[in-house]
């Protein structure tokens, strides 16, 4: 759990350096570690987590306490950011039609919890990217395929099709791991 | 699942990536906005400076249309010494210099011009009425006036000159009596005290010796409606001047029959001027990919407010006040081939890939707030004054009410650069907390207990936190106001 000490947060509304630098390296590697899961290089996670940051300083005043913690915001804004230089890579969320999509197993059923954190950033960035993008935002992140629909401007169908087909190609890759790795 | 992804999730975030945490900093940090620095009291400099000039535009054209005190002071002693060098010109052995000669026909003639009686009356004599049409005229340039001093002998042959002391005598409404004969008539008090001044034994010929004689005179509380007086007194002009600059001020309070504590309702309109604020902000250039784009973006401020008077002085005066204000921002966009646009306050906006439409977007932002301003009164004329005033408000409750009418089709909102998208903003930080206002109106008493003020204002809106430039809203408008005052 990263504690924020609310005069970072108030020092940083107010464009303190000494405080912005501060937040920045209790949080650079918990926001880097958020990107990461989207982005597989590690040069473009840096650029985004940048981006990330240069909006976490300028629209710190829009953040509100009550609502949520500001690690959780930060949260958010790493995922969209990193959601946005996919958007800007590729195009292919416009253009896919798969809508009849399998049944999605839960992910209770794959047994990542069971593995070392890094194996699961391992597996879960081996998946080609608009799975791991759909898998990371609905197991990971809680998005529900609606909101996913909406941000990702394709089906409901899609997604739920792209999340199967993660789940399953990570059930295959968890399956084929040793048993030591499993059981770690 | 909540429970799996909460330990999947706290497993991933205890990796350490092991990060070059200071090369990032470093890399990041050029990035990030500068620090703007003394903003707030930039903003106060500036809206001071603003004030400094009316203020100074003020005095200086007071000071360019008034006769001065000097001026004032000689006329009355000249026509003092008319009173006394009248008794008999030609056994007269005072000695008068040419610069006398000089005020004696500056005196007359201005009396000449300005119609004004003299009378040979040991009473007050009836007010001219006639002075009433020409209340208004111009000073007499510099190079007319006449000097202070005179220089008298006396029957020893010596010479003393007087010098005129600065003898203050306030005729007030109290001082005056109306008698059956209508004609207001000034208290004996004040009377004799006038006398005392106009009517000085020693300063008569031959008994000339140094001695300080002479007087200012203000009349400074005469009612409107029969202060275009003239007194006189064995001869005596004791003031008549409609160019007595200092007239004006019996036309503000605190005078006898205004009170010091007062009521106004008042009301403005103003548009943005944002264009020439120190504090716009530049244009995001959200528009790249939009072709053939015609924009409209237009802020009106309406407000209005009640507030109570108080008036510390003859000129300086203190406004506590509440109103109600609302500001309607309207943005229009006509496009073909449009990507986005944004609201003017550039915080809202669509995003679109219709290739023709008509946007529109209307912000409403409603407050009522408390304001406290000073202000100082400069006399133009009589019953007519200058008034620049500096306030500050402070809004005890807002509301932002808002909305928008995609015409195209596909068109939806943007907002922060894609963050919460499809949701309107917060009101944040355009609810700004605190307004600076400046304003300069002309007043004009219309009786005893009112008086209207019309004029122009300039206020400036901001929150005082220290947002970034890009994110900073500071609303600047430029109103015409119009306020009806009532003095208990």
């Amino acid at each position: 759990m990263i504690n924020i000490p609310p005069h970072i947060i108030k020092g940083c509304l107010e464009n303190d350096r000494r405080c912005q630098q501060e937040l920045f390296a209790k949080t650079s590697n918990f926001m880097f570690g958020v990107i990461l899961r989207y982005v597989k290089d590690e040069s473009y996670a840096y650029d985004i987590m940048q981006e990330a940051f240069v909006k976490v300083y300028t629209k710190l005043y829009t953040y509100d306490s009550n609502k949520a913690a500001v690690t959780t915001w930060m949260h958010s804004i790493a995922v969209r950011s990193a959601l946005n230089h996919l958007r800007k890579k590729h195009n292919y969320f416009l253009d896919i039609d798969d809508s009849g999509a399998p049944a999605t197993p839960t992910v209770g059923n794959l047994g990542l919890e069971g593995l070392e954190a890094e194996h699961i950033l391992k597996l879960i960035t081996q998946l080609p990217e608009i799975q791991r993008t759909i898998f990371n935002m609905n197991v990971l992140e809680g998005y529900s395929h609606g909101e996913i629909s909406e941000l990702l401007d394709m089906p409901e169908a899609t997604s739920r099709s792209y999340l199967s087909r993660a789940k399953s190609t990570l059930r295959n890759k968890i399956e084929s791991m040793p048993f030591k790795m499993k059981r770690s | 699942m909540t429970k799996e992804r909460k330990i999947i999730n706290e497993k991933l975030r205890s990796i350490d990536h092991k990060l070059p945490v200071d090369a990032l900093w470093s890399r990041l940090e050029k990035e990030l906005p500068p620090k703007k620095k003394r903003r707030v009291l930039n903003f106060w400099m500036w809206s001071f400076t603003l004030f400094g000039i009316i203020l100074l535009g003020g005095i200086w054209f007071k000071t360019s249309h008034k006769l001065s005190l000097k001026e004032t002071t000689s006329l009355t002693s000249i026509s003092e010494s008319n009173s006394f060098l009248g008794q008999d010109h030609s056994e007269a052995n005072l000695v008068t210099t040419q610069e006398e000669a000089n005020k004696q026909e500056y005196t007359e003639s201005l009396i000449s011009k300005k119609d004004i009686q003299i009378s040979s009356s040991s009473d007050l004599s009836s007010i001219s009425s006639n002075i009433n049409s020409k209340r208004f005229v111009k000073p007499l340039n510099e190079e007319s006036k006449p000097t202070e001093n005179r220089k008298l002998k006396n029957n020893e042959g010596g010479e003393a000159t007087f010098r005129r002391e600065k003898a203050y005598i306030n005729i007030e409404k109290e001082d005056f009596h109306t008698p059956e004969n209508i004609s207001p008539q000034i208290s004996q008090e004040k009377m004799a005290l006038l006398n005392r001044y106009l009517i000085d034994p020693k300063m008569e010929e031959g008994n000339a010796k140094e001695k300080s004689a002479g007087m200012n005179l203000i009349i400074s509380a005469l009612p409107s409606p029969i202060s275009p007086l003239l007194l006189t007194s064995d001869s005596k002009v004791l003031l008549a001047s409609p160019e007595y600059t200092e007239v004006p001020l019996l036309a503000i309070s605190p005078v006898p029959q205004m009170s010091k504590w007062s009521v106004a309702v008042g009301g403005s309109y103003g548009i943005n001027l944002d264009n020439i604020s120190p504090y716009r902000k530049k244009q995001k250039d959200i528009f790249s990919q939009s072709e053939e784009t015609s924009n409209y973006q237009h802020l009106d401020v309406w407000n209005t407010s009640i507030s109570l008077g108080y008036d510390v002085s003859k000129r300086f005066g203190l406004e506590l006040g509440v109103g109600f204000q609302r500001l309607t921002d309207k943005s229009t966009k006509i496009e073909q081939a449009a990507d986005s646009f944004s609201s003017l306050d550039q915080d809202r906006g669509y995003k679109a890939s219709s290739s023709l439409g008509i946007y529109s977007i209307y912000d409403t932002y409603e407050s009522v707030y408390i304001s406290i301003a000073g202000n100082y009164k400069i006399p133009l004329a009589r019953s007519l004054f200058l008034k620049p005033s500096l306030g500050v408000s402070y809004n005890l409750w807002s509301k932002y009410p808002s909305e928008a009418s995609p015409i195209a089709n596909n068109a939806g909102f943007i907002l922060n650069e894609d963050l919460n998208a499809s949701t309107f903003a917060d009101v944040g930080f355009s609810n700004n907390k605190v307004s600076l206002f400046s304003e300069l109106s002309v007043g004009y008493i219309i009786s005893d207990h009112v008086d209207i003020n019309v004029g122009i204002g300039y206020r400036m809106s901001t929150n005082f936190i220290n947002l970034n430039e890009e994110y900073q809203r500071d609303i600047s408008s430029l109103s015409l106001l119009g306020a009806v005052r009532y003095h208990f």
